[in-house]
């Protein structure tokens, strides 16, 4: 048990002056009487049958002293001391709906300004500040400085994606299991200390936008709006190709109707779909989706040529291009370099080792060439999703020994071996395809995709914002990330390029060097928006406010006193 | 004046009945003891000793035998008036003081007017103010102002004050008070018992006695000693005093009925001619 005020405790020096006062005041009446003989005798037995008089005489005194201590207590603010007593997490909403205008300025204005006047007024020990969005963050770790506490809550912006107020509530847990934790949100968390600006929400809101190609260089956009209002709605859609405008549409809805528009427009890159304002929330007005014209990824092959590798990559990357003898200066322009029968040493980067066994990776190659056949595979790795090796011969294959990575395949000796550590990510196949009848086999081309998406990672996506995204450096070191709010320089770190979090709605475009990658966020619209949830209570302990018990207890005390004090008026007046 | 003439003349008509013989010296009562009195009462065999003058020799010349004559012997009484007059008899309205003053009054007024002898007695704790036994009516008017002049105080100590009264001579003692003595009213009645008196208990109280205590936050103070007690007095406090008061009570009659004592219990409201010409009479002490 600690205390947030103790200087309440002060008050506890009125006990002895409330002793005090009691025993100075005149509370017997003297009465004179021919003799104390038969008072005696009925004090000895009173004092014989009821041995706790004496102190019952005394039980007003002792209910004004509890309930002055119960004061004293409450004003001194007890917090339990399981730990950490007296630490404050500020746990503030950023999801897409704290944008909405319906409290001025906007909900999430009013709350982090709701959450700077709690700062303003803390004497607690210790502050951390926790950010509610898609994945909660700890934008400011417990710490002593109000003003990195103040500045971390003035930093914070709302989001395009949903909230996760319970899992911010257990990452402020995490950071001290007794904090007192302040939710400031347009939800209640029961019992925690909430604030809640907003209620219920109407919303007229772009669901859905999805692009499909058509002949001819064109692609089909339909675009999902529903109306979250109480009233029907006529609403303009515009639908932007690449930021140029490419239609006009209008959606009819009844209230709580959903409904889908469709234009026929020029293929790109990317497209974006509008409305005209409809209410207090204009981030859910806008979304964008992935065009039909997608960057594919870049892939250098080297060595001898293999008419069905190169066949099979195709199919899956652009190009590939071509490099007769080994040139590891230029091997960092492309998403994938795949190596056919050379034996070289890596650098970092994305490679498919075809009949390669490189030095510096932990496998070699041991005895003679032989034949083989799949007889194993994982059955939950990426690279043989939806891919079946199982039967496939090899009549002509390196057996080889690794000492780490993983075997995804194998027969007498390894067949497919994936690789990753240090920005080197590798997948080796010890044979050519042109030796076994895998190439024959449905499997070989899914097999190629799957390993170019594995080594590169998707070269585009659509995602919900809020989501936090990294993707391999392969050999590059510095790459851009150009975004709905300006371009970010990036640089790789253990071989990955960690993207900041997609908090904004649009379309972000990655380039590094030749590599260019490609992301459709578009804001997370929760579905039901018109009517505010309560979430249900977070399972951990709510923080227990001994304050608050002591008052109820003060009242208590004083009720009792009341009563007594008029049993005992109604005993001297009967 | 302590008694009202009428009330006087109502009081010329009773007499004191003593339960038992006493040894008085020869007066007016005629005792029920046989010796040298002028009436006779009996004859009896002669024995050695005997007074010659009291042979019947009348029967002697017929009988042949020797037969005293006996009389009824003529004697007088002592009463003793003891009154209570310790500072808790200030008490009542009137007070218990007066009152015990106005029956001891009329009460030696009555032994006067059949010529016992009166004395009495105020107990002011082991104090003791007396005025020795006289008989005649002419010694009402000092017996008054003796009673008159008494005033209430001192400590309850009746014991002591029993072993301070020492009658010369038996009789009839009419104990007056409220007997709320801290050490006890049984040592006080059984001295005088043990002295050959026979007593008689007027147990006089107050309405203030009786009373159950008024309940709230009481500091209880001794008028007497001017010790006090903090009593929180309650419902229950009040049901426990009742029954102390009860039990006192039941206890003082109950010991005076074992020790052969007669006993009247009276409080101030009562006038005190009813007490009397009515209570008295019923009780015995006068015809």
């Amino acid at each position: 048990m600690s205390f947030l005020s103790p200087a309440g405790l002060w008050w506890l020096a009125a006990i002895p002056l409330v002793v005090l006062l009691y025993w100075l005041r005149p509370r017997r009446v003297p009465v004179v009487v021919p003799s104390l003989v038969l008072w005696r005798r009925s004090l000895r037995e009173e004092a014989r049958r009821r041995p706790l008089r004496r102190f019952e005489r005394n039980v007003l005194l002792l209910v004004q002293v509890l309930a002055v201590a119960a004061a004293a207590l409450s004003l001194a603010r007890p917090q339990d001391s399981t730990a950490g007593a007296g630490d404050v997490v500020v746990v503030l909403d950023v999801g897409l709906r704290m944008q909405a205008t319906d409290v001025p300025p906007s909900r999430f204005e009013a709350a982090r300004g709701a959450a700077l006047k709690l700062l303003a007024g803390l004497r607690a020990v210790r502050v951390g500040v926790v950010a509610a969005a898609r994945s909660p963050r700890v934008v400011q770790p417990l710490t002593t400085s109000r003003s990195d506490a103040v500045a971390a809550v003035r930093g914070l912006r709302p989001t395009d994606g949903a909230s996760d107020l319970e899992g911010a509530v257990a990452v402020a847990r995490s950071l001290s299991p007794s904090a007192t934790v302040y939710v400031f949100s347009d939800r209640p968390v029961s019992g925690l200390h909430s604030s809640v600006f907003g209620g219920a929400l109407e919303d007229v809101a772009i669901t859905g936008v999805v692009a499909s190609p058509l002949p001819g260089d064109r692609m089909r956009v339909t675009v999902t709006v529903r109306n979250g209002t109480s009233l029907a709605r006529r609403v303009p859609v515009s639908v932007l190709v690449q930021g140029r405008s490419a239609a006009h549409l209008a959606a009819r809805l009844a209230p709580g109707q959903q409904t889908s528009v469709a234009a026929t427009v020029p293929a790109g890159l990317w497209v974006e779909a509008r409305i005209a304002p409809q209410d207090a929330l204009a981030a859910t007005d806008r979304s964008v989706a992935l065009g039909t014209q997608l960057p594919r990824p870049r892939v250098l092959m080297v060595g001898p040529p293999d008419p069905f590798l190169e066949a099979g990559l195709r199919a899956v990357a652009a190009g590939p291009d071509r490099q007769g003898t080994p040139d590891p200066r230029l091997w960092g322009r492309f998403d994938v370099v795949v190596l056919h029968r050379v034996q070289a040493p890596l650098p970092p980067g994305n490679f498919l080792l075809v009949a390669s066994v490189p030095t510096n990776l932990p496998v070699r190659a041991v005895g003679r060439v032989r034949e083989d056949v799949v007889r194993f595979q994982s059955r939950t790795h990426p690279l043989l999703r939806f891919v079946d090796l199982t039967g496939a011969r090899v009549v002509r294959a390196w057996p080889t020994r690794p000492h780490g990575g993983e075997v995804l395949a194998e027969g007498e000796a390894p067949l497919l071996w994936a690789y990753e550590a240090g920005g080197l990510r590798a997948v080796l196949l010890p044979f050519s395809p042109s030796d076994s009848d895998l190439v024959l086999r449905p499997d070989f081309p899914i097999l190629l995709a799957n390993a170019v998406d594995w080594l590169a990672g998707p070269t585009s996506s659509q995602l919900e914002a809020g989501t936090t995204v990294s993707v391999p450096a392969g050999g590059l070191q510095e790459a851009v990330l150009h975004g709905p709010e300006g371009s970010v320089r990036l640089r790789a770190a253990a071989g990955r390029f960690v993207l900041p979090p997609f908090d904004r709605a649009g379309v972000y475009l990655l380039e590094a060097g030749t590599v260019r990658r490609v992301w459709a966020v578009r804001p997370q619209v929760e579905s039901g928006t018109v009517a505010s949830t309560a979430p249900a209570a977070p399972r951990q302990r709510a923080q227990v406010d001994w304050g608050r018990w002591l008052v109820g207890l003060f009242v208590a005390l004083l009720v009792a006193e009341w009563w007594l004090f008029s049993a005992q008026a109604r005993v001297g007046r009967t | 004046m302590l008694l009202e003439p009428a009330f006087l003349e109502k009081l010329e008509r009773l007499r004191l009945v003593a339960r038992r013989r006493t040894r008085g010296t020869v007066g007016e009562r005629r005792s029920r003891a046989l010796g040298r009195g002028l009436e006779f009462s009996d004859h009896r065999a002669y024995q050695v000793g005997d007074d010659w003058r009291y042979v019947d020799w009348n029967i002697y010349a017929r009988l042949d035998r020797l037969f005293v004559k006996l009389f009824e012997e003529e004697e007088d009484r002592d009463v003793h008036l003891l009154v209570d007059a310790s500072a808790s008899m200030r008490f009542g309205q009137p007070s218990k003081l007066d009152y015990a003053k106005r029956l001891a009054a009329a009460l030696g007024y009555v032994a006067l007017a059949n010529g016992d002898r009166v004395g009495a007695a105020a107990l002011h704790g082991s104090a003791v103010r007396a005025l020795p036994p006289r008989r005649g009516r002419t010694h009402a008017r000092p017996l008054f102002r003796f009673l008159e002049a008494e005033e209430a105080y001192g400590l309850t100590e009746l014991e002591e004050a029993a072993k301070r009264f020492a009658p010369r001579r038996r009789g009839l003692v009419v104990a007056v008070g409220d007997l709320l003595d801290p050490r006890g009213f049984q040592p006080f009645l059984l001295r005088l018992r043990h002295a050959g008196l026979e007593v008689f208990v007027v147990h006089l109280l107050a309405e203030e006695d009786l009373a159950p205590p008024t309940p709230g936050e009481l500091r209880v103070v001794d008028a007497e000693t001017g010790e006090s007690l903090e009593v929180t007095v309650d419902a229950r406090m009040v049901r426990e005093f009742v029954a102390q008061r009860d039990a006192f009570l039941e206890s003082v009659r109950t010991f005076c009925a074992r020790h052969g004592m007669a006993y009247v219990r009276a409080t101030t409201a009562l006038p005190v001619e009813e007490l009397v010409l009515r209570y008295l009479r019923r009780a015995g002490l006068v015809t």
